[in-house]
């Protein structure tokens, strides 16, 4: 026993030094890590949060203040992405934008995956009427392609950022009710969910407890890949006009705007345009890298 | 006369698949008294664990169905009993082992909060006292280092030491009747007889009974106080275990116990019982067992034997038989 205890003492020593500590976290970052790719999307994700945090202290210029001695003039070392026609600095516009792309990307995906993953859960453990319920009103939602949902939704609620928040949020509802219903069905036959209600353990305990965790997997790689796409729809809207209204510097207002002087001055709508692709990308390589970690079955 | 803790009779649980109904069980009838372990043998889809299910009412999210017949736990009927009684009952009165001990724990949560979830449920300990109760069980089943034990991950501990976590918290409770679903199955044998023992310890302990699924004759030998046999969905023999095993009865029950080897007796071959098990969807008409049978008779192919007693305690299903105790009425 004496012995025993030695033993499992020096082992804890052993264990304790940072390298061989195996938990979930260490396991995950070391897969991340392998992927170059993700790994460079990740540091412009974080670049972008920055931006998104200090923008208005480093942008050169105002991003709504006209400046009319300096009228669409192409890119310079002044103005490194040139100016639009009120002769704002593009640079600093796409820099102030960035929070806006970022907000209504994760807000519009967050309330999205709140309700679709609750819908998803319930409809997966319970099953029956309810499961088809859920599943048919998803089904009716799918039957839209995206942007005109969206559009479709602007149109009772009118313009506006926030609008588009819940227009964006709308569509994505389906897609994490089913991804998180299938995974609820999965781990639902499982025996440790079986075994805890063999213990007494109730519904509500069961689904969030049990299942939930085990759901959580999928649910961040399609959130962060969701989060692309509904910059790109809310980038849309507001090329639209139907989101964000000037002299916003929002990414797809400041498209909308520079589409009359495509010709003459390209740069007013390449450098916005450049902005939501860099972006979109970023966060759907991010998502593909979080995957292949995330998944227990990729293994090295 | 010792009091019947549980006593089903005529269950029949019915599969509603796409194809058409299914009797996995099909009118059991078996009883477990206080304290006594109950061997539930058969072949793999003979019912075995649908009946377990049956009782733990764990068939919600199947396509099963209990039919007909009731299911009597200390005189109450748990058919008729609300979801919300019958999870007070789930883990409290009634816990069940499953067969698998690498699944059966959930791998996002330690040992201790699995444990842990059954005391807070049922016996509304506070944390401090759960957590002791926790390290108490573990030690009682034989874990060491259990104050450690209780913050690791399932994955981190052998198929051995989960099936004792498992057995812990089945125990957790202190419930009156056990099921444990071929506990031993997926162990290899010195692990197996460690289980074993430690059931062995834990019921002559806390006075509990057990319904023991298994199709492990030498387990039966080892724990049981009386036996059930079972083929495709009925009760074929019923009998104390060293009945059973000095004076089977039933055709199917001698295959099984002839199908065993034997230490120190040369053989080339073991004895096996030709073809598989009917399934449901075609029973054949009379007995069940009729087509894979040693002894089968011209009435076993026609018409289906009750289950009757042919001894004090032993009861068989077979013709054989019926005709001897009625002549021994005549």
């Amino acid at each position: 026993m004496e012995n025993g205890t030695v033993i499992t003492q020096s082992d804890e020593l052993i264990q304790s030094k940072p390298e061989k500590v195996k938990t979930p976290l260490s396991e995950f970052w070391r897969k991340f890590k392998k992927q170059k790719m993700a790994m460079v999307a990740a540091t412009f994700v974080l670049l972008l949060i920055i931006v998104a945090l200090i923008g208005p202290f480093i942008a050169p210029y105002s991003a709504t203040e006209p400046d009319y001695d300096n009228i669409l003039s192409p890119p310079s070392l002044e103005h490194l992405a040139g100016t639009d026609a009120f002769g704002r600095d593009i640079f600093s516009r796409i820099i102030e934008g960035t929070s806006i792309s970022l907000y209504v990307g994760l807000t519009s995906v967050f309330i999205g995956a709140v309700i679709g993953t609750v819908l998803g859960l319930l409809s997966g453990y319970y099953g029956g009427r309810l499961d088809s319920i859920i599943m048919r009103i998803c089904d009716v939602l799918f039957a839209f392609p995206g942007i005109l949902l969206a559009i479709g939704i602007i149109a009772i609620l009118g313009p506006g950022l926030e609008n588009v928040i819940i227009a964006v949020a709308v569509f994505g509802i389906p897609t994490f009710a089913r991804i998180v219903r299938s995974s609820t069905l999965s781990i639902k036959e499982s025996v440790y969910v079986e075994s805890a209600i063999s213990i007494g353990a109730p519904a509500r305990r069961i689904i969030w407890k049990h299942i939930f965790p085990g759901t959580l997997s999928s649910i961040i790689v399609y959130f962060t890949m969701r989060i692309g796409t509904s910059i790109l729809t809310a980038a849309s809207l507001s090329f639209l006009g139907l989101g964000a209204q000037p002299p916003s510097p929002e990414w797809g207002a400041m498209l909308s705007s520079g589409r009359d002087f495509l010709n003459s001055a390209p740069h007013v709508t390449f450098f916005p345009g450049l902005a939501i692709f860099l972006t979109v990308l970023a966060f759907n390589l991010l998502g593909d890298g979080l995957r292949d970690a995330l998944d227990p079955k990729m293994k090295d | 006369m010792k009091e019947k803790l549980l006593e089903i009779t005529n269950l029949k649980t019915y599969f509603f698949t796409d194809t058409g109904q299914v009797p996995a069980v099909n009118g059991v009838d078996f009883y477990i008294h206080e304290g006594e372990t109950l061997g539930v043998v058969g072949e793999s889809g003979c019912g075995k664990s649908v009946t377990s299910l049956s009782v733990m009412r764990l068939l919600t999210d199947t396509p099963g169905k209990v039919v007909d017949g009731s299911i009597r736990f200390k005189g109450k009927d748990l058919l008729s009993l609300s979801e919300k009684e019958m999870r007070k009952i789930r883990g409290n009165e009634i816990a069940m082992i499953f067969q698998e001990p690498m699944t059966s724990l959930n791998p996002v949560y330690t040992i201790g909060e699995q444990i842990g979830e059954a005391v807070k449920l049922h016996l509304k300990y506070n944390k401090k006292e759960a957590k002791n109760h926790v390290i108490n069980m573990l030690k009682l089943v034989g874990i060491p280092r259990a104050e450690e034990i209780i913050n690791e991950y399932p994955h981190q501990l052998s198929g051995g030491m989960r099936q004792r976590i498992m057995i812990a918290m089945a125990m957790a409770c202190n419930p009156t009747l056990l099921i444990a679903d071929e506990p031993t199955t997926a162990l290899d044998v010195t692990i197996q007889a460690q289980i074993l023992e430690l059931m062995k310890k834990l019921k002559k302990e806390k006075a509990t009974s057990i319904m023991l699924i298994t199709h492990d004759l030498g387990v039966v030998a080892e724990m049981c106080d009386r036996v059930i046999v079972m083929y495709a969905g009925k009760v074929v023999e019923e009998a104390e275990v060293t009945e059973i095993f000095d004076n089977p009865k039933h055709p199917y029950t001698k295959g099984l116990l002839n199908s065993i080897p034997k230490l120190g007796q040369k053989m080339d071959r073991l004895d096996s019982i030709p073809g598989n098990v009917p399934t449901p969807a075609n029973m054949p008409k009379g007995c069940k067992f009729a087509p894979r049978c040693s002894q089968v008779m011209d009435i076993c192919k026609e018409n289906e034997p009750d289950l009757i007693q042919v001894e004090d305690g032993h009861k068989c299903r077979c013709f054989l038989y019926q005709n001897e105790m009625a002549r021994v009425v005549n």
